[in-house]
């Protein structure tokens, strides 16, 4: 099924990646892909439509900019299908 | 195929710069994999595809930074793919050959119009043979009118017999019991009952039901025109009536005017299903003949229409009524006034008429 639209949350520390996943999934109705390690980098996956996706993402920054570990946020409003297959075969 | 290799700190810029490639150039994603403090992503596709995805995200990544590195291979050795783990056979040479497939089949779809043009040529010949019908109308719409007619008898056979029973009934019985129903088919008019009878046949459908509430034509033109088309198909459809048919005609016309004019009109209805019963003589004199058949029916209800009984018109429906109002030439409401009137005010108007 298709994702609809994509946002990603980068955090330099696993806990203000929780807080504000905490704080996207109570705010906005996102579905959660997963999450992602690279070095000390937390990356939090999570998709929806295009307006839930944006406020969770605006909401996602000033909780983990609060904590001190926001790195960046990104958004792709309409995924490519083969990224989409990429995404889920990497979950897997 | 060129393979092209991504290296970012960053997880969302990995998967942006992957969906921006995947957008804007032709390559495909082989594998993610993850060191300690990067993630690599590798991907494949034309040596130019690879170059401007290496272009595109080199300008955008660099922006929101944490991109370490990134690098094309224009033409890997396959010891570069058994050390980077991947198959030696990408995915996009797979995609490539399925392209290649396809291309023939896109090939077929330019060779399509020569189909499309085979079956242009199909409804042209078609067309020929249409023009072919069209051009042997005379002869062979004639055969079919007659098959059709021929046709008729199998559907009439369970209705026929209660027609001539009717025929045979009035002249036995009528002196006796005059049956008010019987009569309201017959003397509905009578060419609406002809031409309702021949479009009933022709749909297949015949019903009784149908005949008593018939809808009645509209205006005196079109009793004549079905009149036209009534003669000419009898002349296309019967060949020739026999001789015998003719005495009958003769022989029905003296005796019903004598019992009433109102059951002259059926006599047709005889002769049809005698001639489909006796089909295959052709002769123009008794064509004329018949030709006169419907003029005199034309006639006889005009001259007749004195006779009707009021408690028989009140049996009649209102189409009925005003299909005979206007046959009537002293009637003094005329045209649509006719089509305008009530059941009542058309039995007003018959009564002043007596």
């Amino acid at each position: 099924m298709p994702l609809g639209s994509l946002g990603f949350i980068e955090t330099k520390s696993f806990i203000s990646a929780i807080e504000a996943t905490d704080a996207m999934l109570k705010s906005a109705d996102i579905n959660l892909l997963g999450r992602e390690i690279i070095g000390e980098n937390v990356t939090v996956i999570f998709s929806g439509e295009i307006g839930a996706v944006k406020i969770a993402l605006e909401i996602g920054a000033e909780v983990a900019g609060k904590s001190g570990g926001f790195i960046t946020s990104r958004f792709i409003s309409r995924p490519h299908e083969e990224l989409e297959t990429f995404l889920l075969n990497n979950k897997k | 195929m060129a393979l092209g290799i991504l290296e970012s700190g960053s997880y969302t810029g990995i998967i942006f710069s992957a969906d921006l490639m995947l957008k804007e150039t032709n390559v495909k994603l082989v594998s993610f994999s993850k060191t300690e403090k990067s993630g690599i992503l590798i991907f494949e596709g034309d040596i130019t595809s690879v170059k401007i995805a290496e272009d595109l995200i080199k300008s955008n990544l660099n922006n929101s930074g944490n991109l370490f590195n990134i690098k094309s291979i224009a033409n890997p050795d396959k010891e570069v793919y058994n050390f980077l783990g991947i198959s030696s056979e990408p995915k996009i040479r797979i995609s490539k050959t399925e392209n290649r497939k396809k291309d023939p089949d896109q090939v077929s779809l330019f060779d399509e119009p020569v189909i499309e043009i085979q079956e242009v040529n199909l409804p042209s010949n078609d067309v020929e043979e249409s023009k072919k019908e069209i051009s042997k109308p005379v002869d062979e719409i004639k055969e079919q009118e007659i098959k059709s007619e021929k046709k008729e008898p199998t559907i009439k056979d369970s209705n026929a017999p209660s027609k001539k029973e009717n025929l045979s009934a009035p002249t036995k019985n009528k002196v006796e019991k005059p049956a008010p129903e019987k009569k309201q088919i017959i003397s509905t008019d009578n060419v609406i009952f002809e031409n309702e009878v021949q479009e009933v046949l022709a749909e297949g459908k015949f019903e009784h039901a149908e005949l008593n509430n018939a809808p009645i034509g509209n205006g005196e033109f079109d009793s004549l025109i079905s009149f036209e088309k009534n003669e000419t198909e009898i002349e296309n459809l019967v060949d020739a009536p026999e001789l015998k048919n003719d005495e009958d005609f003769e022989e029905l016309n003296h005796i019903e005017p004598e019992e009433n004019s109102e059951e002259v009109p059926i006599i047709e209805n005889i002769p049809e299903s005698e001639q489909i019963e006796s089909p295959g003589i052709s002769i123009s004199d008794q064509e004329i003949q018949e030709e006169n058949v419907p003029t005199e029916i034309e006639n006889a209800p005009k001259l007749i229409i004195e006779n009707y009984d009021l408690a028989e018109l009140e049996n009649y429906n209102v189409q009925s009524l005003r299909k005979l109002a206007r046959e009537f030439e002293n009637f003094p409401i005329k045209g649509r006034q006719i089509s305008m009137a009530n059941k009542q005010v058309l039995l007003e108007y018959f009564q002043t008429l007596k």
